[in-house]
């Protein structure tokens, strides 16, 4: 009995396991065109000179259950709008004014942006100011639940 | 607010304590152990040492009678009645994976046990055969997910479970050769064994569930989970759902009165919230900053300085630099316990106690 934690204690029960897509929470996919749409009116608030509204828009009601091409083409549109806003006290002020589910949902996304193949279009270094300004702000909180979050984005 | 009492019990480890109901014993678990301290004098003193289970123990719990329940990852649990020494009971759990989480019921006739696997095993004495035999709860769309921790309603019949798989339910544990019929209340009105008397996922629908806790009236229950949450359930409404920001999850909660409840965890102190069927809100924290002044003995010199270099590594880990803490407190948290708390239970009206990883028992005085 020396290696028990080896053992496979599975191999003798017959039930079901527990797997991640049980733990992942019913939430509708948004319909295709409707999140294009979506993504426009992103990119047309900012280049309006309206980043927060911007924010505000991509973060209320993010794609949890979209497939993950349209995920990653949801999560381009939000990164465009967060390089473009490079300025310490800018990113101070548009996080301050989202609501506590909106700064949530930002960790999300900044944590899938540095994460994934992004990177080569975005400038990690703004994405890392966005994470410094948001955490200062907000405490650890997001971050711990964005660990155990199933509503990925 | 009179200062906090600190039992310092060694390095290892508590997982749970308990006190007894007069708070003359103290049980802590340690490692495959249990140790059994007297605490009414000076210092603590050792009693006794219960070592017949061989795996770690997960959770001990002491009931109105004086006797002690413990369960361990061995798949057992077992049943300690005072006397002369304390004389082992097996209890017939019947599960094939480790026992995470034991309870007595409120009157001292039952014994609830989480495992491994999600059954709830429900026990009770057998006097012809002089032992504990169980009944098992199984949901059955919980594929096999851990019970963290489980709770008693004040009725001996209502059983509130927490699960891994991010839901908290509330079950019947209702055994006819030993309960009275339980008349209606907010959770139903007829309860036969293993009925489902409520499910509960927090805002996020995430986060696995540390602990659950009924109100003294057993009419409101609360839970806290790994999405940095308190949650409180008034039956019929929906779960108010307390994100919390600038904090880490709790791991335990237990209920002061029907307005007021206590949890704590990995911020390694309690925090105290208050609230009604309205709403909830964090009301003040304990223990918030402590400077611990301590005299050490070598060894625990030793033990410090281990905390003061880890605390070094975390900030560079997190921060990129090092702000200089030997200035600051020792380099110890401005908190009496230096480590996660893993366990809060009320211990009179106005005195909580609370055990750590760091091998402390503490006895709070709320304000």
């Amino acid at each position: 009995m020396e290696d028990w934690r080896r053992i496979d204690i599975d191999a003798l029960n017959t039930d079901s396991k527990l797997t991640a897509e049980d733990l992942k929470p019913n939430i509708a996919a948004i319909p295709a065109n409707q999140l294009q749409t979506i993504q426009q009116k992103i990119l047309l608030l900012q280049s309006t000179g309206q980043p927060v509204e911007a924010l505000r828009l991509a973060l209320t009601q993010p794609p949890y259950g979209n497939s993950d091409s349209e995920k990653d083409a949801y999560a381009k549109a939000l990164s465009d709008v967060l390089v473009y806003n490079k300025n310490v006290n800018d990113i101070k002020d548009i996080v301050l004014q989202l609501d506590k589910a909106q700064q949530d949902n930002l960790v999300k996304y900044l944590y899938k942006i540095m994460n994934q193949g992004l990177a080569g279009s975005v400038n990690s270094g703004v994405i890392l100011n966005w994470y410094d300004q948001l955490t200062e702000i907000t405490g650890l909180g997001p971050v711990v639940r964005y660990l155990s979050d199933r509503r990925t984005v | 607010m009179s200062s906090p009492t600190i039992f310092p019990l060694g390095h290892e480890p508590i997982q749970d304590h308990c006190f007894s109901a007069d708070g003359s014993i103290l049980a802590i678990t340690k490692d495959s152990n249990v140790e059994i301290y007297s605490v009414t004098g000076a210092a603590p003193r050792l009693l006794a040492t219960l070592a017949d289970h061989d795996k770690k123990v997960t959770a001990v719990d002491i009931s109105l009678d004086g006797k002690i329940v413990t369960c361990s990852q061995d798949r057992n649990a077992i049943v300690w009645t005072p006397g002369v020494t304390y004389t082992p009971t097996l209890v017939l759990l019947r599960i094939d994976f480790a026992a995470t989480a034991v309870r007595w019921s409120p009157s001292g006739d039952k014994i609830a046990v989480g495992s491994g696997d999600g059954v709830v095993a429900v026990c009770y004495f057998e006097e012809e055969n002089d032992w504990w035999i169980s009944k098992h709860i199984k949901v059955k769309d919980n594929k096999r997910s851990t019970v963290t921790n489980l709770e008693w309603h004040p009725n001996n019949v209502l059983l509130a479970v927490g699960y891994y798989d991010f839901h908290a339910r509330v079950f019947s544990a209702y055994v006819k050769a030993i309960d009275a019929r339980p008349g209606p209340s907010v959770w139903g009105d007829k309860f036969p064994f293993a009925a489902p008397c409520g499910d509960f996922q927090t805002e996020t629908q995430s986060g696995w569930v540390h602990d659950v806790a009924f109100s003294p009236s057993g009419d409101v229950l609360a839970f806290v989970s790994q999405d940095n949450s308190v949650n409180v359930v008034y039956p019929g409404t929906a779960v108010i759902s307390l994100q919390l920001q600038d904090s880490l999850p709790f791991t335990s909660v237990v209920f002061t009165n029907e307005g007021e409840l206590v949890a704590a965890g990995h911020d390694c102190h309690p925090v105290v919230f208050r609230g009604d069927a309205h709403g909830w809100a964090k009301a003040y924290a304990l223990d918030d900053d402590t400077q611990v002044v301590i005299e050490r003995s070598e060894e625990e010199d030793d033990a410090y300085s281990h905390a003061n270099a880890l605390n070094m590594f975390k900030q560079l880990d997190l921060k990129g630099k090092v702000v200089n803490t030997s200035q600051n407190n020792n380099g110890l948290l401005p908190h009496i316990h230096q480590n996660t708390i893993t366990r809060v239970r009320m211990l009179s009206d106005v005195h909580i106690s609370t055990s750590g990883r760091d091998g402390k028992v503490v006895i709070f005085t709320l304000n």
